[in-house]
């Protein structure tokens, strides 16, 4: 069995900076090693835990989707010591990817179901994965409607905007792109996440409602699911925690009997509800 | 099971026999009781009661590089994991919560989906000879959790000292396998009687908890319990409950650099810690002390059996000796039992 701390290399083919603050860049990741893209298979909302050689790990959301074809993407807030060493690579350099990790959204699951993704902030980014992966020509016909809303505080914050009006012009599915407050640019929607999703009003028959944001966000938007009769069951989470190891040992990630790296990082609110308040 | 009489005086030849093929590691009088490689039988101290650190550290160090950095090297070589082999050992002489405890952090290293390669190899590596208590310390509580002074749990060997010879319990064939070659008497029901009924009277007289089984789902409904504001409000969170528990597993992993080299290093670390669980963000899930303790205590108590099936906790008392507040675990989990207890009746009403 090969050792689960060890890194697969990989180099960084570009990096692009998405918001206009600078504080969140997506990293294009191509393996070294042929056999270990080859192996790599992972699912959207799974995470890996990038590693930077002498700085340290750091568990991230895969932003790609396995659609996507040999290469990874990572977008990273520029948060703490590793991640702000990653922010400083340049194209080129080395980087370290431990996973895939976590349990992904469930795919099987969702096939054949309409899909409601809500994204707000940089919590898109997992969100973006099975966004791109229920749109691929593949697998389009494996699921129903697809509706994205997706919101960030103000325009310069939105993550993948080329890819976004991108989706807009799509016609099979339904896009709404909101900023809690505009600028002179702006013609888009204005107005939070919650509000949208009401205005917007995706029906919740033979529907996941797939939910990844800022707490108050997430505060907001559940009652408008319910209120739209989502069952609990059928609204997923993706939730983040501090982590190590990446793989249920080094003890620090659990909520209750739970750890968010391996049984998670997405549960449904049903097995939120049924787990401490503490996260 | 054989139960098999070994002179005492024949115990320096076992030792040289395991000796010369293999490391021994056994308690040592230094101060403290603590367990060391030796050279001969005359080094090991069977008259303790529990040794200051567990043995779980010869299974996951203190601290251990994972991972070895060289900067210079080609990109695709510059992270080469640290060898994770181990000399084969025989480690004698561990109490029976020690052994115990072992098979508790099997569960976690050794997981279905992923094994710990540090912590397997040196499990694979080593033989377990127990020694059976003969006596307790008042923070001994074993036989509220499941184990025992003559529990055989996770021994290859198990040993009861009988004044002038040990009775020999052969647990498994790796322990069949260290007495390979050796005629030894069966052990007479005379002989047998006497050793099993003083490791009842030992059982028997210890300070135990009653009714740890009742701690199980009811204690995460008593999640927001003032019980654990007392609780936490003795705890100074300086972890030397986790660090010298044989059960706790938590650890940190941080990278070295000296130069153009450098190391990946997990170290022990503990939840009761403040940063245990700190995001960069800012945000931690469990800023207080309270917070933190409840989870020590529920991890052991409450989330590790819903888990594994089995309670995080040995019994072995180290936690009592070393809290520099004096807090017992004991007192502490008969209000967590009670409060459980009181939600159990409302619930049923």
């Amino acid at each position: 069995m090969t050792n689960p701390y060890l890194p697969l290399p990989t180099r960084v083919e570009a990096i692009r900076t998405e918001t206009d603050d600078r504080t969140l860049k997506t990293f294009v990741l191509r393996f070294l090693r042929s056999e270990d893209a080859a192996q790599f298979r992972y699912r959207p909302g799974q995470f890996a835990e990038i590693s930077l050689v002498g700085r340290g790990e750091a568990p991230i959301g895969m932003a790609s989707s396995p659609t996507e074809g040999g290469t990874l993407a990572f977008t990273i807030n520029r948060a703490g010591i590793v991640t702000t060493a990653i922010h400083n690579l340049r194209a080129d350099d080395l980087l370290g990817v431990r996973g895939p990790l976590g349990n992904g959204f469930p795919i099987e699951q969702l096939e054949g179901r309409n899909l409601v993704i809500i994204g707000g902030g940089f919590a898109f980014t997992t969100l973006r994965s099975l966004a791109v992966y229920a749109m691929a020509p593949e697998n389009r016909t494996r699921f129903g409607r697809l509706t994205i809303i997706y919101g960030a505080r103000r325009p310069g914050l939105l993550l993948y905007k080329q890819e976004l009006e991108a989706w807009q012009r799509r016609d099979d599915i339904e896009v709404a792109i909101t900023v809690d407050a505009a600028d002179g640019e702006w013609s888009g929607r204005v107005g939070f996440v919650p509000a949208v999703a009401k205005q917007v009003a995706p029906s919740s028959e033979n529907a996941f409602a797939l939910v990844c944001g800022p707490p108050v966000m997430i505060k907001y938007t559940l009652p408008v699911l319910a209120e739209l009769g989502f069952a609990s069951e059928r609204i997923l989470l993706s939730l983040e925690m501090r982590m190590k190891c990446g793989i249920g040992v080094c003890g620090r990630c659990n909520i209750g009997p739970k750890y968010v790296c391996k049984d998670g990082p997405v549960f449904s609110l049903a097995e939120l509800n049924e787990l401490p308040q503490e996260y | 099971m054989r139960r098999v009489i070994l002179a005492e005086e024949k115990l320096g030849d076992l030792i040289r026999r395991w000796g010369a093929e293999r490391r021994v590691v056994a308690p040592v009088r230094r101060g403290a009781v603590e367990f060391e490689p030796i050279a001969s039988a005359d080094a090991i101290c069977t008259d303790y009661r529990n040794t200051r650190l567990p043995a779980k550290r010869l299974f996951f160090q203190p601290s251990e590089a994972l991972l070895r950095f060289d900067f210079k090297a080609a990109a695709e070589q510059q992270v080469a994991e640290c060898p994770a082999d181990m000399h084969p050992t025989v480690l004698f002489g561990v109490r029976p919560c020690e052994a115990r405890s072992l098979t508790l952090l099997d569960r976690v290293f050794l997981g279905k989906d992923y094994r710990d390669p540090y912590y397997a190899s040196r499990r694979k590596a080593t033989a377990i000879v127990v020694l059976a208590c003969s006596s307790f310390a008042p923070s001994c509580f074993c036989t509220s959790v499941g184990g025992g002074p003559a529990d055989r749990t996770g021994a290859d060997l198990f040993l009861w000292d009988d004044s002038a010879a040990f009775v020999v319990d052969v647990v498994t064939d790796r322990g069949e396998a260290l007495l390979a070659d050796l005629a030894l008497p069966d052990a007479n029901a005379e002989t047998l009687e006497r050793i099993d009924g003083a490791a009842a009277e030992v059982a028997a007289a210890m300070h135990g908890v009653a009714g740890l089984d009742q701690i199980g789902p009811e204690a995460t409904d008593a999640f927001d319990d003032p019980c654990w504001q007392t609780i936490g409000e003795r705890c100074l969170a300086c972890a030397a409950c986790s660090f010298l528990c044989p059960t706790c597993h938590c650890f940190d992993i941080q990278d070295e650099v000296f130069g153009e080299t450098g190391r990946r290093v997990r170290n022990y670390d503990a939840c009761t810690f403040p940063l245990f669980t700190l995001h960069a963000s800012g945000h931690n899930p469990r800023p207080d002390k309270l917070q933190r303790l409840r989870q020590r205590l529920l991890h052991k108590f409450a989330y590790f059996p819903e888990n594994f099936g089995a309670l995080a906790c040995v019994g072995c008392g180290r936690c009592i000796r070393a809290c520099p507040a004096g807090n017992d675990i004991r007192q502490w989990l008969r209000s967590l039992i009670g409060v459980c207890a009181q939600r159990t009746g409302k619930q049923r009403e």
